[in-house]
């Protein structure tokens, strides 16, 4: 073997079967966003357990060559295709999640104050003044869904959406939807002062009814009952949320509640924030649509906050009890971040002023709300 | 940059249970970190696009493009049958053509829509699909044939465009008849001249080519849609909330019956053991009210060893509810007077409610306020979503 033959040979190895050569400043561009969500995760602990395996599945999949998303000759999923195919394309993983959502959730402030729900209702306000906004942008009617769900503020409906009405969007919006949930406690409290008076901030309102074990109990047979009999197309979502949910409040199977609210859950969350963070390579989200996404995803936000509060303002001129309108803003999903912001800006217009509990039902009448606006957008759809 | 970074950790993040956070400085991040998310990588990515010749064009993805109909054909008799998935639907659809009058139905294709594109001409109207339908058989040629195209996609508002290259207007609206058949299924009818302006080949040969396919208006559906859905989630909540608040009633109801119940047995069961406990007991028999209850209970004292079991527990019993009254008692002393209101009511169907003591600005209470916030937190912190 002569020199030459030798030096062709390292290079064709170089070539071929290293990722070097085939870098490109995309990609590179590409690492860097992984990495700037993983030091949100890590240093500023951002919905760290979404955010940082999104964060490494992005660092990861955007080197050259990777056999992760992809197909072999034989058709066979690469790793991380198998867990995407079989998690998020078959629409498992989100509702896996609800099932432990469902298993975390204590129902009893909204059973406790049901009107609460009509301010999940206005919450989604934000969510149909985007899908709108973005078919000005030349979106589709299924993109400009699946983007508009981001203001929902909930990430498995997010995720559940966008894989069923526009998967080359997963990425871009699991993104989005997580980092301004993450971002709530700052995205906000401007908009909470801004839309109500020191006096209205100050509202007291009076203290919750008890709600007995045998309601709570009968919660989710009676919610599953009306909400799938109204939009069947959210039965997946809101089946396994509230299956979960009776697990634990008939408490004669606290082990598969356990199981559901700790170990499942957090196996699906590895595998769901790896696959959607594995979706985002360089020639995929490097063009002006993700950009988009992000910023109607924050305008959405906005208007979702800005939609609760002022359904709020809307129903205290009917109510004799007045609400306190900080709570309207805990309609947008996000639970509990967007109940602890309420609280919190009550507290600094009046530090007697608890507002924790009341802004738990709008919270979860947010989730609710979410998952019935997803439901709306896939029976649109059908 | 050093103390600006500084200012904003200690200002955001250290503050006290980074909760007090100033709206400026919030503003101010949100702005940063759309800066961030935003102008960098559109900066990059532009030029990213223009640059990267190897780029993969068929990894750019556009909707548009996913969401193309693909017709399916299928021929039964004298009708074809296209089944396709239109833009903005996920389930398939089945558009039936066939010639009702002057004609035989030779073939229908499906067509590119980009051969017709227009400026004028907006694809999303064209949920799905053009179609070339080819009739033969017309006689006397130059006469007119009748193309009846029916589905249960088309709503009341459906037009049947036509495009004709050869014309200057390439693209018009066929007039065509719009008319409700069996369930939801629309038919369209169109009357097709052949040599006339509907006719691509623009010829009276016997033989008609028709180009085009049905329009919705895409905006009057989206703009439609939103409001009848947004409205269609108070619809839904506000179901739920009735249902709530009726089942809230029933449990209430059932809940208050039940305590009434409980709390007259509770009474009668305590004041009997009370009197069993303090008959035994020498001290308290000196307690006037107590030397009442004796005297009452006298005739239901059963037995010894239960008189003992019932004196024992209910000792207990009283000193913690003694315990609890002082707590109270010093509590509501020395806090604004702002007494506990019960509205005691009998069981009805409303909810019996309690209105607690206006929120004291006591220390000692918001002190066990905080605590159980606090805790509270903890039970609702949901981090993993």
């Amino acid at each position: 073997m002569s020199w030459s033959q030798v030096l062709e040979l390292i290079q064709n190895i170089l070539i071929t079967q290293t990722g070097i050569p085939h870098v490109t400043w995309g990609q590179g561009v590409m690492l860097l966003i992984g990495l700037l969500f993983l030091y949100l995760a890590i240093a500023k602990e951002y919905e760290p357990l979404l955010l940082l395996p999104i964060g490494f599945g992005i660092f990861l999949v955007n080197f050259p060559l990777t056999p992760l998303m992809g197909f072999t000759e034989h058709g066979t999923p690469e790793l991380i295709r198998v867990f995407y195919k079989y998690g998020v394309e078959w629409e498992v993983i989100p509702c896996v999640i609800f099932l432990g959502l469902g298993a975390m959730t204590d129902f009893g402030p909204l059973i406790a104050n049901p009107k609460t729900l009509i301010i999940g209702a206005g919450a989604q306000l934000g969510v149909f003044v985007t899908y709108i906004g973005v078919l000005f942008f030349g979106f589709t009617l299924k993109e400009a869904a699946s983007v508009g769900i981001i203001g929902g503020a909930d990430g498995p409906t997010t995720i559940y959406l966008t894989a069923k009405l526009a998967p080359h969007l997963l990425g871009a919006n699991a993104l989005a939807a997580y980092s301004y949930m993450a971002m709530v406690p700052l995205i906000q409290p401007p908009i909470m002062r801004l839309m109500t008076t020191e006096a209205q901030r100050k509202i007291k309102m009076s203290q919750l009814r008890y709600v007995s074990p045998r309601e709570k109990l009968l919660f989710p047979l009676i919610a599953i009952t009306l909400i799938v009999l109204l939009i069947p197309a959210v039965a997946p979502l809101m089946g396994m949320f509230m299956f979960g949910n009776l697990m634990r409040e008939s408490g004669v199977v606290k082990r598969l509640s356990d199981t559901a609210q700790n170990s499942l859950m957090n196996i699906v969350t590895i595998f769901l924030g790896l696959s959607v963070g594995a979706t985002m390579k360089a020639e995929v989200f490097l063009n002006w649509k993700p950009l988009l996404i992000f910023g109607f995803g924050l305008l959405d936000f906005v208007i979702c906050t800005f939609g609760g509060i002022l359904t709020v303002h809307i129903m205290n001129l009917f109510l004799k009890d007045k609400m306190n309108p900080l709570i309207g803003s805990a309609g947008v999903s996000a639970v509990p971040m967007s109940a602890r912001v309420s609280h919190v800006e009550g507290l600094k217009a009046d530090p007697n002023n608890w507002l924790l509990m009341h802004a738990m039902g709008p919270n979860l009448a947010g989730v609710i709300g979410s998952a019935a606006a997803a439901g709306m957008f896939i029976a649109m759809f059908q | 940059m050093t103390k600006i970074y500084n200012y904003l950790n200690n200002k955001i993040w250290k503050s006290n249970n980074r909760t007090i956070w100033n709206s400026s400085i919030s503003s101010g991040l949100i702005v940063c970190l759309s800066a961030i998310l935003f102008l960098f990588p559109m900066t990059l990515s532009t030029a990213y696009a223009s640059s990267n010749d190897k780029q993969d064009k068929n990894s750019m993805v556009s909707g548009q493009e996913l969401e193309k109909p693909k017709p399916v054909f299928t021929r039964n008799g004298s009708e074809i049958s296209a089944k396709l998935i239109p833009r903005a639907k996920s389930t398939s659809v089945t558009l039936n053509f066939k010639v009702t009058k002057g004609g035989k139905l030779l073939d229908v294709k499906g067509m590119d829509f980009e051969k017709a594109a227009r400026p004028e001409v907006d694809i999303k109207n064209y949920k799905s699909a053009l179609f070339v339908v080819e009739i033969g058989d017309v006689s006397p040629a130059g006469s007119d044939a009748t193309v009846n195209i029916s589905s249960d996609f088309f709503a009341s508002g459906t037009e049947y465009r036509v495009f004709n290259e050869k014309l200057p207007q390439p693209w018009f609206n066929s007039e065509c008849h719009n008319v409700a058949s069996k369930g939801r299924v629309r038919e369209l009818m169109i009357t097709v001249k052949d040599g006339g302006p509907f006719d691509s080949d623009g010829q009276a040969n016997g033989s008609i080519t028709f180009v085009g396919g049905p329009r919705d208006s895409f905006w009057g559906y989206a703009l439609g849609t939103l409001f009848i859905r947004f409205f269609g989630i108070f619809l839904v909540l506000g179901v739920l909330m009735i249902g709530m608040m009726l089942s809230g009633m029933f449990f209430s109801r059932a809940d208050s019956k039940n305590g009434a119940k409980e709390s007259d047995d509770d009474l009668n069961s305590t004041s009997s053991d009370v009197v069993d406990s303090v008959s035994s007991d020498p001290e308290i028999i000196a307690e006037e009210n107590v030397v009442e209850a004796q005297h009452d209970s006298e005739e239901i004292a059963p037995n010894a060893d239960a008189e003992a079991k019932f004196f024992d527990e209910a000792v207990d019993d009283y000193e913690i509810a003694a315990a609890i009254a002082t707590a109270l008692h010093l509590h509501f002393q020395t806090s604004a007077p702002a007494p506990i209101v019960i509205e005691k009511t009998e069981p009805t169907a409303t909810f019996q409610r309690v209105v607690c003591p206006v929120q004291q600005t006591n220390t000692w209470s918001n002190d066990g306020r905080s605590q159980i916030m606090r805790e509270r937190q903890q039970t609702y912190n949901r981090t993993n979503r």
